[in-house]
């Protein structure tokens, strides 16, 4: 919460959490399809 | 349960409306769950998303092993998170449902203020000599930057000025002891909007030392709620803090305020020149 850090430094880190972040979105993104697939599968499955 | 399997297999290359339907589906619920899964582990809930994960998996095994059971009875699953969401961060809810990052160019045009280089670059000077000169007399103050997105009952607790930026007003409202230095001013553009103003206090308690009082709680409270910078100088130090996103960087000096206003300021005015 308290973050006594030069503001440059943390600028200049904020920089490189856009990899790190693009990654964290296919991620989820990857485990909300195969939710959306275990959901979907799972309610039409139980109408045969 | 194979042959539930194969005939649903059978229905969904066969027929193109389950599909078209299948499809559809999927992309929805995938979107659901992105967002609920994101805004779970913004928030260090990894936990609960794990929780989550089992939940489905278990009670999807269940619903299609036993025989005969409504298949709908799976959707509460993810009807229980998402309440469950609501009832836990409501404060994150909020932010969420307050937070517009679009600059109301009507507001700006209406009171007849050129959005130009000039009085971006005067309006940062202003504020920063007054925020030196209330540190260096130890005189508190919270400065809200904001981008037109701050709730109506903020600004209504307030007394409204709509006035352009100068040092001298600045200081004069957090002057103590007069009517409007108990409270927030709001800065929307190169407008002083209002003073006086009440800010919701921090929900995080446990992080913030005990030497930040009710001035640096409500300074960072109402960045945790709606996407605003606040810049707050201790009454009882001097200290410049900043913060944003509901995190609060102290002994800022002048380029930390310059970079800060800066970056305020030329948010606002690519969003004004669009």
């Amino acid at each position: 919460m308290i973050d006594d850090r030069n503001f440059a430094e943390q600028t200049a880190s904020a920089g490189e959490s856009k990899k790190k972040k693009f990654w964290k979105a296919v991620g989820i993104g990857a485990l909300s399809f195969f939710l959306a697939l275990l959901t979907v599968i799972v309610i039409n499955i139980s109408l045969f | 349960m194979a042959d539930r399997i194969v005939a649903f297999w059978n229905a969904f290359t066969g027929n193109g409306f389950i599909t078209a339907a299948v499809v559809i589906g999927v992309l929805a619920f995938s979107v659901l769950y992105f967002y609920m899964i994101k805004f779970l582990l913004d928030n260090d809930s990894k936990s609960i998303v794990v929780i989550f994960i089992v939940s489905m998996v278990v009670f999807g095994w269940l619903v299609v092993s036993v025989d005969q059971m409504n298949s709908a009875i799976f959707l509460l699953v993810p009807a229980m998170f998402l309440v469950a969401i609501f009832m836990l961060y409501p404060v994150e809810v909020k932010r969420i449902i307050w937070n517009r990052k679009a600059v109301k160019v009507a507001e700006l045009k209406r009171t007849n203020t050129a959005y130009d280089k000039e009085k971006v670059e005067q309006s940062i000077d202003e504020i920063i000599r007054a925020v030196q000169n209330m540190s260096k007399n130890d005189v508190g103050a919270i400065i809200v930057l904001t981008a037109s997105n701050l709730p109506s009952q903020i600004l209504d607790s307030g007394t409204k000025i709509d006035s352009d930026i100068s040092s001298e007003l600045i200081e004069s409202i957090f002057f103590p002891k007069t009517p409007l230095h108990d409270g927030a001013m709001v800065i929307s553009g190169t407008r002083i909007v209002a003073a006086g103003c009440f800010l919701p206090l921090s929900q995080k308690m446990d992080n913030i030392p005990k030497d930040l009082g009710t001035r640096h709680r409500a300074g960072i409270g109402v960045t945790e709620t709606v996407d605003v910078t606040s810049i707050i100088v201790s009454e009882e130090t001097g200290i410049i803090s900043i913060a944003k996103g509901g995190k609060i960087t102290r002994y800022a000096d002048t380029d930390a305020l310059k970079k800060t206003l800066t970056k305020y300021f030329w948010q606002e005015f690519e969003e004004y020149k669009k």
